[in-house]
């Protein structure tokens, strides 16, 4: 029987290193060479087919960069993080490493670790060599990948090989399912989640994403309500229509 | 105190004088409210008094004439008009009034309303539409506006009743002030709630968020801190131009060098008025957003009165105001719509995770521009409230 595990992936890293064009890239295999920086956090979902009995589901947590957004940790929960550094900042590789740090001390033990160099396609701008970061990465047990999110290349490498390492063999195994009584939605720790056994997590859409479109509505009902009273005073102008979005 | 306007109707309420400024606010705080800098008044004077009523006239630079009812004690009446008299005296002396004669051309109402058509002119209130442009009048000093003007609003200027909005408020600013001198009565909210027109939006911001006064008040300051901190290489200066290709990047002025770097000095500027603060990420999509509609120093100023006064903590480095909106909005929902909150909780979704944003970047990034416009709109009318109905 196939089953489908569903796995919560922090992405973590400086600023403008490109979290969200390697999701962008792994979830919809695009690249946008304008995108806007991330504030906050944002949710995406991708499944990668790891054999013919089993599919693993990624939750993707995308993070805001700049040093003042740590304070929601982002992180809780997660099952396995991608920390990103730029291969032509070296700043950045100091700032993955600090990342490294806070995940090992913070977030659970049993958490995948994966340290990926990204712009890999930016050869002649490089200043983190290959044999650096793949040094420090044994030294911490993290896995290591380059990738380009422009190209393409490596990308969803990075997915599939921490896919890998997570704990498919049951889900109640692992050795953090600390306070988890079972993979029930709401408790999703050390384990992944089976699917097919969850029966609240039918849609691969995250709530909020799902119901965005909902949400004008109600907004525009409101602004045709406004914009009725005004009517009512100048009957010359008679219908301000919301338009279509041009964005 | 109560106040007459021209239509006679009188509202009762609070009149108070900070030097330099007069204010206003209704009892209900709604029915009418003002905020004038004193160098807007032209002309005060003593009416001999309606059934033994202390009254006052006042003039206002656009021509508006406001009665002034002061219903303390004799005394206290007397003190009132003697603190006016000399604070007038004073920015006479200083020569504030011909600084907001000039002040004032800087505003697209002045260029709507020309100066001719003050006091009851009655020759353009045949409601034919106001020209693109100026008129030959007016066109000496250039009023300031955002790239928008160059590089195209947002929207469809037709489906949005561009010419339309703009005729109610010619309408509106004609008959009760604007820019320093605006009244503002329940019909200047209700013109809001439909969206404000794209030339005049910058200027009502301005107006209704107050930061006009700071521009105002602190004349050349902008270009000053520039100045002083040409070259300056600092944390927030890196940040920022990590950013400046990352705000709003769809929008045409984005992709060119003269936005950039318009969007480049006003955050750079702001990071040095104030260092502790700097620069945090949503700044960069929130000012990118404010320069489609307004000036480098319109937009710095708005910037100051965002972070300072409306959303105080937002943006500072805890970001301790956003955290706790965050939460202020959860425990509202959960009280107020407990339904949705139960449903967030089944899922495992925390809902200030997905809010954040929102709030920090006033839905600009969370929806189509024009839509997420008609909230900043209200935002800047109504107060930070609009985020949490909106939310």
């Amino acid at each position: 029987m196939s089953r489908q595990l569903q796995f919560k992936l922090v992405l973590l890293g400086e600023s403008a290193v490109g979290k969200s064009s390697l999701v962008l890239r792994f979830v919809k295999d695009q690249f946008d060479d304008y995108r806007e920086s991330t504030i906050g956090a944002a949710f995406l979902t991708q499944t990668i087919q790891l054999d013919d009995a089993t599919t693993v589901k990624f939750e993707i947590w995308d993070t805001a960069g700049q040093e003042r957004y740590k304070a929601p940790m982002y992180y809780r929960n997660a099952n396995c993080a991608v920390v990103v550094y730029d291969i032509t900042q070296s700043s950045s590789l100091d700032k993955a490493r600090t990342w490294v740090r806070e995940l090992q001390r913070q977030a659970d033990p049993s958490i995948v670790i994966l340290l990926c160099g990204n712009k890999s396609d930016l050869e002649p701008r490089r200043q983190v060599s290959k044999e650096e970061a793949q040094k420090y990465a044994e030294e911490e047990g993290l896995l290591w990948a380059e990738a380009s999110a422009k190209s393409g290349d490596g990308v969803h490498e990075i997915f599939t090989s921490i896919a890998k390492k997570l704990p498919l063999s049951t889900p109640n195994r692992g050795a953090a399912a600390a306070g988890s009584s079972g993979p029930t939605p709401g408790n999703q720790r050390g384990t992944g989640v089976d699917l097919n056994k969850a029966s609240t997590t039918t849609d691969g859409r995250p709530f909020v994403y799902k119901y965005t479109t909902i949400i004008y509505a109600p907004l525009l009902v409101v602004m045709a309500a406004d914009l009725k009273r005004v009517q009512s005073h100048y009957s010359e102008l008679v219908t301000i229509e919301c338009g279509k979005p041009d964005r | 105190m109560s106040l007459v306007d021209d239509k006679e109707e009188s509202y009762s309420g609070k009149l108070y004088l900070f030097v330099p400024y007069l204010a206003f606010t209704s009892h209900d705080r709604k029915s009418v409210r003002f905020t004038f800098p004193l160098c807007v008044i032209r002309r005060v004077e003593r009416l001999n008094s309606r059934s033994g009523v202390f009254a006052l006239s006042l003039m206002t630079w656009h021509g508006m004439k406001i009665i002034v009812q002061l219903l303390g004690l004799r005394p206290t009446a007397d003190m009132f008009c003697a603190v006016l008299r000399d604070a007038l005296k004073r920015e006479l002396q200083k020569g504030n009034m011909k600084l907001m004669k000039t002040f004032v051309r800087t505003c697209y109402s002045e260029h709507l309303i020309p100066v001719s058509s003050h006091v009851a002119d009655n020759e353009r209130e045949d409601g034919s539409l106001i020209p693109e442009g100026e008129g030959p009048l007016t066109s000496e000093i250039k009023y300031l506006g955002g790239l928008g003007l160059k590089y195209k609003f947002p929207g469809d200027a037709k489906k949005l009743r561009e010419a339309s909005k703009i005729k109610l408020w010619t309408a509106y600013l004609r008959s009760h002030g604007r820019n320093l001198t605006l009244l503002r009565y329940p019909q200047c909210t209700r013109l809001v709630q439909v969206g404000l027109p794209n030339r005049l939006r910058g200027e009502i911001w301005e107006t209704l968020s107050g930061s006009l006064y700071l521009r105002f008040s602190n004349p050349g300051l902008y270009e000053k801190i520039l100045k002083d901190n040409e070259g300056r290489i600092s944390t927030s200066t890196e940040e920022i131009e990590k950013d400046l290709t990352r705000s709003l990047p769809e929008y045409a002025a984005y992709q060119t060098e003269d936005g950039i770097s318009t969007l480049r000095r006003v955050l750079t500027a702001y990071s040095y008025k104030n260092p502790e603060l700097g620069y945090c990420q949503a700044m960069n999509i929130l000012t990118a957003a404010l320069l489609i509609y307004m000036s480098e120093e319109q937009a710095f100023w708005l910037l100051e009165v965002l972070c300072d006064r409306l959303l105080p903590g937002y943006y500072s480095q805890s970001m301790h105001g956003t955290l706790l909106d965050q939460r202020v909005f959860e425990s509202l929902v959960h009280r107020c719509l407990p339904m949705i909150h139960e449903h967030f909780q089944v899922v495992d979704v925390q809902l200030s995770v997905a809010s954040l944003p929102w709030f920090l970047s006033l839905y600009i990034n969370s929806m189509p521009l024009i839509f997420a416009f008609r909230i900043v709109d209200c935002f800047f009318c109504m107060g930070p409230k609009v985020l949490f109905q909106v939310a």
